[in-house]
Order: C-alpha cells, then structure tokens, then sequence
C-alpha cells in the first residue's frame, strides 16, 4: 500500500473517530446535545468514513472532501449558539469559528472547481481553528487553574483541537500536500533541467570505477524478456540523474544510458554503444575525468571523485562511520 | 587577470570572511552573557538557565561553524540562526515562568519567533534557503522587540534621568545579532538560492543549452574560428587521449549575462564538424544539444565585416551566429 493511501485512510479514521466519539459524548454526557451538534458530528463520521473506504486512492478529492467535512460540521456545530445561546462568550467563540469554516468551505470549493491550486490556505484556516480551541485553554491553565479538573471540564474542547492539529499534519505531509503553482515551478523545471543539462560539478564514485570498466560488482540485474541482457545502475553525485549501464544481447559493446536515478518511470535523454573509454590517469585510485565516445560525435565526461573523501556535514559524517563499523 | 575574476575572488573572499565572522559574534556574545552570569545575582533559577544555556549554545553553534567540514555560508547561517533561536526560546520559557498578561505576550511572540528559527534554520543546514521569509519575518519581530525595548529604557532615562549601561548593553548586543542574520539574508547569496531563483537558473541553463536566443553573439576571432573550421584548425587544441577525436576548440556565446558553450570536435574519418552545446563545459558534460555541421556560411566573404554566421548540416540549415559587434568598434577606435 502507498504511504499516501495510507495517511489518506488514516485522515477518514481520524475524522470518522472523532465523529463517533463526540456523538457518544454528547449522548452519554448530561450537558445535553442539540440538533445542530449531533448534525455535525454525524457529517463527520459519514464524511470521515466515505474518505477511507471510496477516496483512499485519490488525494485531491480526499483533501477537499476533509476541508469540506470538517467545515461544514463545525458550522453545524456552531450555528446553533448563534441564534439559541446566552453566553456571550459561547458566542464569540462561535462567531470565530463559523467565519473559518466559511473561509476553510471557500477554499475546498476553490479546489474543487481548481479555482486554487494549493491546500496550504485551507490548512492554515484549520490551523486557526485548532488554535482558536487550544489557546484560551492554555491561558486558563496558565492563570492557574488545576490541571486535572481542568482538563476533564474542556474535554470536548481539547479533542477538537487535537482532531484539527491532527488533519493539519496529516494534510501537511509531502505525499499529501496539494501543490501550490511555486512548487510545481520547481518540480517541472528540475525535470526539465535533469532531461536537458547536466550540472558541472557531479561525479561518479572512484569505488564504480571497475564496474563501469570490468562488468565487476554487485547489482547486475538479468532480464530473460527484450533485447537487453543484464544491467545495473550507477549513481552520480550532486544531480538527480544516474547512469544505466547495459549489456544487450548479442552485442559485445556496452552501453550506457543516462536518466533519473531510482525512478519508477522515466525517459532515458541520452544513451549510445561505448565504442572508446578514455581517463585522464591510467592509475585507477587515480583517475578525475573520464571520457566515453560513442559514434557520431557523441562522448561524454564524467568527473570521477572518491565520495567518501568529499565533504560532509556532521549528521552525514556520524552515520558513515556507524554503517561502515556495521 | 580580469574584472570578472578578480570579483569572483573578491566575492568568494567575502564569503569566507562572512562565516568567520558570524562565528565570532556568537562567541563574543555568548562571552558577554557569561560575564553577565558571574556578575549578576538571580532572583529566580530561570533567569540564571537562561544566559547559561544561552552562552553555552551559542559557544557549541560558533564551534560547529568553524569546524565546518562543508563550510559555506548557507550552513554558517543556519547553525547562526538555529543559536538565535534556541536561546529565544529559553529566553522565552524564562519569560513565560514569571506568571503575567505581558509575559504572556512577550513569551509567546518570542517562542513562536524562536521555533520557527531554529525550522528555517535546519533547511539552511541542507543546504537550500528554504524558510528565508519566515526567518527574515522572526529576525524583523524580533529586531523590533528589542528596538521597542531600548526605547524603553531612554523613556525611563528621560524620566529617571540616568539608566544602567546593564541593561541596556544586552539588547544592542542582540539587535546587532538580529541585524547580521537580516543584512545576510539579503545578500545575493541567499536570494539566489531560492526558489525562483533556483528555478530561473535552471530554465536559462536549458535555454543556453538548447536554443540561441536575440542578443547572443560571438567575438569576430571565435566567428573566424568557426568560419574556417573546414579549413584550418591551427587554434584548435589536438586531442591525443586514444580516442576518435582530432581536435576540439571550445567557443562561448553569450548575450553579455548568460552563456552557452560550444564544443566543437574534429573527429578521425570523419569529414564533419561535431557540435555539442552545454550549459557549463567545465567539468562533466552529459546532456546537451548535440548535432552535426556539413556546411560553415558567412553573411559576407569579408573575414573583416561578415555579421553573422550559419551552420548546415546537409541540407537542412542549424543555426545562425551573430558576431558581436563590440571588439569591432573597439578596433576602429583605436586606429583613428
């Protein structure tokens, strides 16, 4: 399963959870339970479940349909202190939250009908929510009230919180996020730079030198299907890019072909017969540059540098040390 | 040696120079703090943790600084701003013990302020300066804090009529710790690791490799090159490595900002010219517009006034170079 189905079943469970444990509060509780909360929360556990089971597959249905749920349900839960409540305090606080949510609601409309790109705005008005419920908890407890009686007397309060800040970070993942029209700036012109061009400074491990040049090493991979016979990849440093290094089948030549290292998919921009290889020293440990010919004009240059001599930070330092004692 | 080297190197100095120094204002304020410690006479324990978590932070941060194996700015100002931000929001639990409305405030603008340094500031140690309008918003908050601060103190001298050097000192030294962070990340440094710009270089690096765009033009000596690769190589550099290549001669072309380079190969056997384009031709060279030349046409037969020049291959013509007319003009000048 993907890590992104995953975190989008997680999000349904949350929310249906949150539901379902807010409704039996409000049934079990003595406070009583009116209309417009028992709506709310079965909206969030229909809503929550509907995420799990039929929008697993999808994020940007399943971010809407949350940003949509948990708007709604907290207007649903809110409207009614509005119109019914006395407490003048009660009412700020619904005030507050029923403008989110029609703010949070605007945005998950706006994704809908791609009017907005990005998640981030919606999240940021769940983030205020959340906020909005943690904060005037906190300064109560900070004034000094006791803390366990404290806490069992804003329950409600504190778990919503918990449930926002929950679909926030959850939301805010790097599988999850909806991306703004910056990062797909970024996303689209690296991989247009990476099909395109090659930054100078990247290299090949000295330590892949003899796989390159003697078909030794580890990592071959042999395929009974097509015309290629076995193959195996090299990485290059300092670039997204990694070279493929193939034997095909009835051709004593090898070939090398250059495209994103560790994809699933992708496009191979360059690849030809190695028909010379040339290195700037015949002393192996040695060697800075080599150069592949194939035909027609076609060569390549590779910088070859020894990696575990380039420098590191401390974090990258202290883990090579530990793999190489393991 | 050239302008553009010698401001490369004048730069590169700078940048070196700009790590050390971010390393020494750390130690001379966490020196400060020390001596505060000694000096004073807590009331409270949080007080007294505060400058000695404090100080000592700020001696670790200035010791990973220079000690540095990937030295550069970037982690210099990460490791800088993550000791900003990791003694604000000790400062701030200080603050949040002594139980008042203010100290509230004050507590909560200064953690807020401290956790998002010390985030943006673990991007910088990756290397990218992701997080630079958050840590240029909490350095500009808490500039302000301490501006309102000090404004404090002369309201309290105007009244008073004296105020202690004490506790003034503390908050010049901050604010000057505040302004370093804000005047390097406005350098040119910085911005060009954003994200845009980023992105911008990557666009232009495939636009100068791949396409010739108006204002990018060749000296009339690298266009004569060119005009008589066919006929005489005599500039070009032999290459003897064993492999299939005669000659190769290396040409920039440039609208005066970006540039392309053009490598040019005479290969054994071969009765073309192999062209390959890239965006750096200094170390590795893989991708790139690669393309071969049957046929080299000058706009005139002059050497002396041709204007542009155009590459064939077979019947299908390539390209067509501009000669800069700057060298030209340069020339005329001088003989009058």
């Amino acid at each position: 399963m993907k890590r992104s189905e995953m975190l989008t079943i997680l999000l349904g469970l949350v929310i249906a959870g949150a539901g379902l444990y807010f409704m039996f509060r409000g049934v079990s509780g003595d406070k009583g339970y009116n209309t417009g909360e028992a709506v709310s929360h079965l909206i969030m556990l229909f809503g929550g479940t509907f995420i799990a089971l039929l929008l697993r597959k999808d994020i940007r249905y399943s971010t809407i349909a949350a940003v949509l749920i948990i708007g709604i349900s907290s207007m649903a839960s809110n409207i009614y202190y509005i119109f019914f409540s006395d407490d003048q305090i009660a009412i700020l606080f619904a005030d507050i939250y029923i403008i989110f949510s029609v703010v949070m609601i605007y945005y998950g409309v706006a994704l809908l009908f791609h009017t907005s790109a990005s998640s981030v705005k919606a999240l940021v008005c769940l983030g205020i929510l959340a906020a909005t419920e943690f904060v005037p908890t906190l300064f109560k407890l900070y004034s000094g009230n006791d803390f366990m009686p404290f806490i069992n007397t804003n329950m409600d309060k504190l778990a919503y919180g918990i449930v926002h800040l929950t679909v926030v970070i959850i939301l805010s993942r790097k599988e999850m996020l909806l991306e703004g029209p910056k990062k797909r700036l970024d996303r689209n012109s690296k991989a247009l730079y990476n099909g395109r061009c090659t930054p100078s400074g990247c290299f090949i491990d000295v330590h892949d030198l003899d796989s390159l040049l003697d078909d030794s090493g580890e990592g071959w991979i042999t395929y009974d299907n097509g015309p290629i016979e076995c193959e195996r990849t090299i990485s290059l440093y300092e670039t997204d890019l990694g070279l493929r290094l193939q034997k095909w089948k009835g051709d004593d030549r090898k070939h090398i072909a250059v495209c994103v290292y560790g994809a699933d998919s992708y496009t191979i921009p360059l690849a030809f017969p190695i028909e010379h290889i040339v290195m700037d020293n015949e002393d192996r440990s040695k060697v800075g540059k080599i150069r592949f010919y194939g035909d027609e004009g076609v060569f390549m240059d590779i910088l070859v540098k020894d990696y575990d001599e380039q420098p590191k930070g401390y974090i990258e330092t202290i883990r090579m040390k530990y793999l190489k004692k393991e | 040696m050239n302008i553009e080297e010698s401001s490369q190197r004048l730069i590169s100095r700078m940048k070196k120079g700009t790590v050390y120094m971010l390393a020494i204002i750390l130690i001379l304020s966490s020196a400060y703090e020390i001596y505060m410690v000694y000096m004073a006479d807590y009331e409270d324990e949080w007080g007294f943790l505060d400058e000695t978590y404090s100080a000592v932070i700020k001696i670790i941060m200035a010791e990973f600084i220079l000690f540095d194996p990937k030295k550069n700015v970037l982690r210099a100002i990460g490791f800088y701003a993550m000791s900003i931000g990791l003694s604000r929001v000790i400062n701030s639990l200080s603050i949040l013990s002594q139980q008042s409305t203010f100290s509230l405030v004050t507590g909560l603008i200064l953690l807020a302020m401290g956790i998002n340094l010390i985030y943006s500031s673990y991007n910088y140690l990756k290397d990218t300066t992701r997080g630079r309008n958050g840590m240029l918003l909490s350095a500009c908050v808490l500039s302000a804090m301490q501006v309102i601060t000090l404004l404090l103190y002369y309201q309290g001298y105007r009244t008073a009529g004296s105020v202690l050097i004490d506790d003034i000192v503390p908050s010049v030294i901050m604010l000057v710790q505040y302004i370093v962070l804000l005047l390097i990340l406005d350098t040119e440094e910085i911005r060009y690791s954003t994200l845009l710009e980023k992105t911008s270089t990557r666009v232009e690096s495939v636009t100068s490799t791949n396409m010739l765009l108006k204002g990018y033009a060749i000296d009339r000596a690298d266009a004569l090159v060119i005009r008589h690769a066919f006929d005489d190589r005599s500039s070009w550099s032999p290459v003897s490595d064993g492999g299939p290549v005669e000659a190769e001669k290396r040409i920039r072309i440039s609208d005066g900002r970006i540039k392309s380079n053009m490598i040019l190969q005479k290969w054994y056997g071969s009765d073309k010219i192999y062209v390959t384009m890239v965006n750096d031709d200094s170390g590795t060279i893989m991708l790139g517009n690669r393309f071969s030349v049957t046929q080299i046409v000058p706009e005139t037969d002059d050497d002396g006034s041709f204007s542009n020049i155009r590459l064939f291959d077979g019947g299908r013509m390539l390209m067509q170079i501009a000669v800069s007319k700057e060298n030209d003009t340069k020339a005329e000048g001088a003989s009058i």
